[in-house]
């Protein structure tokens, strides 16, 4: 079924546009080179986390981590092979792409801890970049609740996204 | 910034690790090594990230993004009522519009527009806190790291995703409703009387 939704998505966004009288062809095209300049701008943050990450898992580190994490984790059911994902994630979008990039090529992207990193990913935020952006445009003071709150949700993300990957796959 | 100490934090643990698990000499090629795939790795996802940044240019250039933002106004201001004028509304519908689309780019001046024009003190509490859980429907980028890894379904993840994302976004604005009920609202933040040139810079989030 979702093998059907991205080949539906793009046939029907292409069908709407063209019957808006759209120049389909050429906008697909102009987007494709901001899809360019996207990579330009994460790939000096992803080389440079890239061989720290390296660093960090063939000097062992990353294993001291795990294994000092993995009880609390294994209390609700995370997979304690994503414990850099979770503690890089709030922090840094590039950093949490380039640690997940690593987890899902060394345990493979359809094992269980591969997905489970990739819907990590996929449903949760850079939350403190972004709650530093947003507040500092502010005129207004934000609440104090806002970061506790940010800060739960995505707990309970974590959480949620190892039991749909366990309960689904 | 957060990614000195992430960086300096990696480089100097693995280094004191390296001495005891005696792996010190594996140090430098691996450096190197990760430096590399970074190369490996953006080339091999570059395809599906263009692919997929046509086909949302193609959704704003032909004004379907504008349509559903005009759609969500009412659930936004069930979500965040006292958010302010007219301005206020329509930024924040972008904003909302293009994270669920996935336009990174147009989603963050929108917000930070919409920061800047709300009045409420709860109102703000709930934009950023709505923006720092992702609602993203489709997360192209994680579809294109799975691809690249030879996924033979990239996608297939999509309702866990769904799934994960409405737990810790309903998670987030349950707490902040509950922790936000004594709140009073504040004066300026001190940001914002310094005026913010940072903003402008490039981050490399």
């Amino acid at each position: 079924m979702t093998s059907l939704v991205v080949p539906a998505i793009v046939l029907s966004v292409s069908l709407l546009a063209f019957h808006r009288k759209c120049d389909v062809y050429t906008s697909l095209c102009e987007g494709a080179s901001d899809g360019l300049k996207v990579i330009a701008r994460i790939f000096p943050a992803i080389v440079i986390l890239l061989s720290a990450i390296a660093v960090f898992r063939v000097s062992g580190a990353q294993d001291l981590l795990i294994r000092f994490i993995a009880p609390a984790l294994k209390a609700v059911g995370i997979p304690s092979e994503t414990a850099p994902l979770m503690l890089v994630r709030p922090f840094s979008g590039s950093a949490a792409l380039a640690v997940g990039s690593e987890i899902i090529s060394r345990y493979g992207a359809d094992s269980d801890i591969g997905r489970t990193a990739a819907v990590m990913l996929g449903s949760t935020e850079t939350t403190f970049y972004t709650m530093a952006v947003y507040l500092s445009a502010a005129k207004i003071r934000g609440p104090r609740f806002a970061l506790p709150a940010a800060l739960i949700g995505d707990l309970v993300g974590f959480i949620a996204a190892s039991a749909s990957v366990r309960l689904l796959y | 910034m957060s990614l000195n100490i992430i960086w300096l934090l990696l480089l100097s643990s693995s280094f004191i690790v390296s001495f005891f698990t005696g792996r010190s000499e594996l140090l430098a090629s691996a450096l190197l090594e990760g430096a590399q795939s970074a190369v490996t790795l953006c080339l091999a996802m570059a395809g599906a990230i263009c692919l997929w940044s046509g086909l949302l240019r193609l959704l704003r250039d032909c004004g379907i993004a504008q349509r559903l933002e005009r759609l969500l106004r009412p659930a936004i201001s069930f979500l965040m009522p006292g958010l302010g004028g007219e301005e206020a509304r329509s930024a924040v519908a972008a904003n909302i519009t293009a994270n669920l689309l996935g336009l990174g780019n147009a989603a963050t001046p929108a917000g930070v527009k919409a920061a800047s024009l709300i009045t409420s003190s709860s109102a703000l509490g709930m934009l950023v806190v709505i923006n720092s859980s992702s609602l993203q429907l489709i997360p192209s980028t994680v579809a294109a790291l799975r691809a690249s890894m030879g996924s033979p379904q990239p996608f297939d993840i999509l309702p866990a995703v769904w799934l994960t994302s409405a737990c810790s976004l309903s998670a987030a604005v349950l707490s902040a409703r509950l922790l936000g009920g004594r709140e009073k609202a504040g004066g300026r933040s001190p940001a914002a009387k310094r005026g913010d040139a940072r903003r402008d810079r490039v981050h490399y989030n």
